[in-house]
């Protein structure tokens, strides 16, 4: 191997090693939910969950709020029990947003079509590895931006 | 990249130098200014390019964006993006295209693309006052705290010197394009006749929200409706750069040919990246002036990118409009035409010459 291609796999094996050499810690929370719609309001449908860590980390104009880490599909309102795992390094707060799919398009207020509610909650008593919560969806066709913070 | 190559050897340093020169297209004196269309030179005017700062790039991006730097300059990524976002490169780049006029953008995305700030951006204007023109922003993460200072504050950079309209970036700033919420953001546009220029279709970076109401141009026509007044640039044509595909172009067509507000922007979609074989920029080109809409699309190419990006971005675009049989007059209105009409820019005699 001439001394030029050395260097050269050399190089490459650094970069390499760096991209190898991440972790991500990862901490399992057991989430106890509870998802409904205000009384009488349409309730039929699937739920579509997003976790976001509440604050993300970041330096000076970096930083800010919500960052999704994990998304589930659940089969309608009512009782929720789902594991995620939490990006530790990421951010610190955990928050559950979610939207009931309405005309099951599978598109959250897609123009012209029903106008579905989301709700966002801030979970309450995190970091555990045992959390329990409760939504309401009814605030129509809105992003977690426009509940949090 | 002294400090990191220090002691290698100088086969290395040398391919690394000489990567760069030729990817600069070094050449002996300056390139001639405008466009050559059959002989005739016609001025250009890049409206999408990213000064920025690479300590306001998330980690993620920095990655990402270091993959894409072609080899070696990716070797060291940070110093060849901490370079290019400069001025001084950015007015390098265009000067070597030919390229004489270009909107520098200000972005607030802290959790994709970063923070290019309207400060960062009014400095940069200084640079080269007369042909640069500059885009504002404004943070939309908390929004429901901090609406009204964030409008103060975009209205405030807009009266400054140089700040011709405003950047805004659904995906990547997290919005929803149909949110009343966000509305008061076009009012401004509106009220002060500065355009809004919008990032449409999803996007390769980390983060982004790659959902419909954040990316398909479909959302924005309430807002369009509502404000008539407000000049809506529809950045990259809906493309969908994760599946390297058009997804939004029938729309934004749609939507220019119904609405007089409306303009279109086609940069980025046509990279080596996002469309290897040149097709589908092409096909942009050719179904819009098929539109009859050439008077409402506007030139620029999201860069600088990585160096010699703005010059090759140009000759592709060209290319694409020689290649769906452009006349000389529509390719003049998209290369710098439709940027003077919407910004209300006067192009000087020797930006073609």
């Amino acid at each position: 191997m001439s001394r030029a291609r050395f260097v050269f796999a050399g190089a490459l094996g650094v970069v390499l090693a760096g991209c190898v050499n991440e972790e991500t810690r990862l901490y399992e929370i057991e989430l106890d939910g509870k998802v409904a719609v205000p009384d009488g309001a349409p309730s039929a449908g699937a739920v579509h969950l997003a976790f976001h860590v509440a604050k993300t980390f970041g330096e000076g104009d970096l930083e800010h709020p919500l960052g999704v880490f994990e998304t589930r599909t659940v089969a309608g309102v009512g009782p929720v029990r789902e594991t995620v795992l939490y990006p530790l390094d990421e951010g610190e707060g955990l928050v559950v947003y979610g939207w009931l799919d309405s005309d099951g398009d599978g598109v959250h207020c897609a123009p012209g079509q029903t106008e579905e509610p989301a709700g966002l909650v801030k979970v309450a008593g995190f970091p555990a590895h045992a959390l329990s919560f409760s939504l309401t969806l009814r605030a129509p066709c809105v992003g977690p931006e426009s509940l949090y913070p | 990249m002294k400090r990191r190559f220090g002691k290698a050897p100088l086969a290395l340093v040398s391919a690394l130098a000489l990567s760069a020169l030729v990817s600069l297209d070094v050449g002996c004196g300056a390139p001639p200014r405008g466009v050559d269309w059959n002989g005739k030179r016609l001025p250009a005017i890049d409206m999408h390019l990213h000064p920025g700062d690479w300590d306001h790039v998330p980690e993620d991006t920095r990655k990402f964006l270091a993959s894409r730097f072609p080899f070696p300059i990716g070797l060291d990524a940070e110093a060849a993006a901490k370079g290019s976002l400069l001025p001084e490169s950015i007015l390098g780049e265009i000067d070597d295209a030919g390229i004489w006029g270009a909107g520098l953008f200000a972005i607030y995305a802290p959790r994709t693309v970063g923070v290019a700030s309207n400060e960062l951006v009014a400095e940069d204007l200084t640079f080269a006052p007369d042909r640069f023109f500059g885009l504002a922003s404004l943070r939309v993460d908390r929004w429901t705290t901090d609406r009204d200072a964030e409008l103060d504050r975009l209205k405030s950079t807009l009266s400054r010197p140089g700040f011709v309209g405003i950047k805004l970036a659904h995906a990547h700033q997290h919005f929803r394009m149909d949110d009343p919420a966000f509305f008061p953001i076009y009012e401004v546009g509106a009220s002060l006749g500065k355009p809004l220029y919008l990032h449409t279709g999803t996007s390769p970076f980390p983060g982004t929200s790659q959902e419909p109401a954040y990316t398909d141009p479909t959302y924005l026509e309430t807002a369009i409706q509502q404000f008539p007044a407000a000049t809506f640039i529809l950045g990259h044509l809906g493309y969908d750069f994760e599946q390297k595909r058009h997804a939004g172009l029938e729309t934004c067509i749609r939507l220019a040919k119904t609405y007089p507000n409306v303009f279109l922007e086609p940069s980025a979609l046509g990279s080596a990246s996002s469309d290897p074989t040149g097709a589908n920029l092409k096909e942009a080109m050719r179904r819009m002036r098929e539109a009859g809409i050439t008077d409402r699309v506007v030139y620029g190419s999201d860069g600088p990118q990585s160096p010699g990006f703005v010059k090759g971005y140009l000759e592709r675009t060209v290319a694409a409009m020689k290649d769906a049989g452009y006349t000389e007059q529509e390719a003049a209105a998209v290369l710098a035409g439709n940027f003077a009409r919407v910004f209300g820019v006067t192009v000087p005699a020797e930006a073609a010459e």
